[in-house]
């Protein structure tokens, strides 16, 4: 645990972890470094998780410890408590869950059951206001956490919330890639098939793309695998017959 | 009054539920030479392309067909 009012080597964490956004391929694990930064960085912290929303609901994608994750997912079959809090509201929530109260008194009980007496949820937020995840750290120190463990959260939290939003980011540039590959390749092997085609019948390109598609549409198969084939037999040929 | 063809591919789009980007990747991959815009001008009548209407026929029909359907945009054809 780091010590309380030691803020500068928190810092150098804080933004050696921006410096990893380039080298990291997944979103998981530049995750496990902001819970493992957050488990050793913020006073009191016992196990820590992190939470994204998708689809409508909340899935915790990190954890450095089983109690967490079960915490988390006490919250998400209820459908509240303090990470689902502060998801919703875009404000850190910071709860004593020692003792027994009025609000999410199963979350509570669920918290007792590993002997946390804090929780500190932080939400992810992109721009001003909307929060796309919660960073929750627990506790089982007798105090709890303190004004200077909400703040070291809140600078990890906004650190983490831009990672998350550029990791994305760099996600979908990745498949947008992918599709652009796919549909050169696809435009390559048509636009072969095409030349087969119009030296074999004497036709235009856009005559032998016009008995690319009849064939595709009667035979219901894509009009990329029938180029594929056609270009494959041709090349078997050739193979078999060299210099021919 | 028939609509237009490029009002049927538009219509078509629309009914499939795929953006303009995705079609223009479907059209792109299957041979079609039209920019994202002259593409997506042609579909909403500001531009007469040429994009291939067949070409864009095609690349709907086979989203169609994924869905489960079986080429519902008629060719160039079978419009007149």
């Amino acid at each position: 645990m780091g010590e309380a009012n030691d803020h500068e080597p928190e810092t150098e964490r804080v933004l050696g972890l921006g410096g990893g956004v380039i080298d990291e391929n997944t979103l998981e694990r530049l995750l496990q470094q902001v819970v493992l930064l957050a488990r050793h960085t913020v006073t009191a912290a016992d196990s820590v998780s992190v939470t994204l929303a998708e689809n409508g609901g909340f899935r915790t994608t990190n954890s450095s410890a089983p109690e967490a994750l079960a915490v988390d997912e006490a919250q998400y079959q209820q459908n509240d408590g303090p990470c689902v809090e502060a998801v919703r509201t875009g404000r850190q929530v910071k709860v004593a869950v020692g003792t027994d109260g009025d609000q999410w008194p199963l979350v509570r009980a669920r918290a007792r059951e590993f002997g946390i007496t804090s929780v500190l949820s932080t939400p992810l937020r992109r721009g001003a206001g909307d929060a796309i995840g919660a960073l929750n750290i627990y506790s089982r120190a007798d105090g709890g956490f303190g004004d200077d463990a909400a703040r070291t959260a809140g600078i990890i939290g906004d650190h983490a919330a831009t990672l998350v939003a550029t990791a994305q980011a760099l996600i979908g540039v990745a498949n947008l890639n992918e599709q652009l590959r796919a549909a050169l390749a696809s435009r390559e092997i048509i636009g072969e098939a095409k030349g087969i085609i119009m030296e074999r019948q004497t036709c235009t390109r856009d005559e032998a793309f016009d008995i690319l598609r009849r064939a595709s549409q009667r035979e219901n198969r894509k009009l990329r695998d029938l180029a594929e084939e056609l270009v494959q037999r041709v090349e078997a040929r050739q193979r078999s017959q060299p210099g021919t | 009054m028939t609509p237009a063809a490029y009002e049927i591919l538009e219509s078509a789009r629309a009914l499939a539920g795929i953006s303009f980007d995705e079609l223009w990747l479907a059209y792109m991959a299957l041979g079609g030479n039209a920019s994202p815009d002259v593409m997506r001008a042609y579909l909403q009548g500001t531009s007469t392309g040429p994009v291939g209407y067949d070409i864009l026929a095609h690349a709907l029909n086979e989203k169609f067909v994924d869905q489960g359907s079986n080429h519902p945009v008629p060719y160039q054809d079978e419009l007149d």
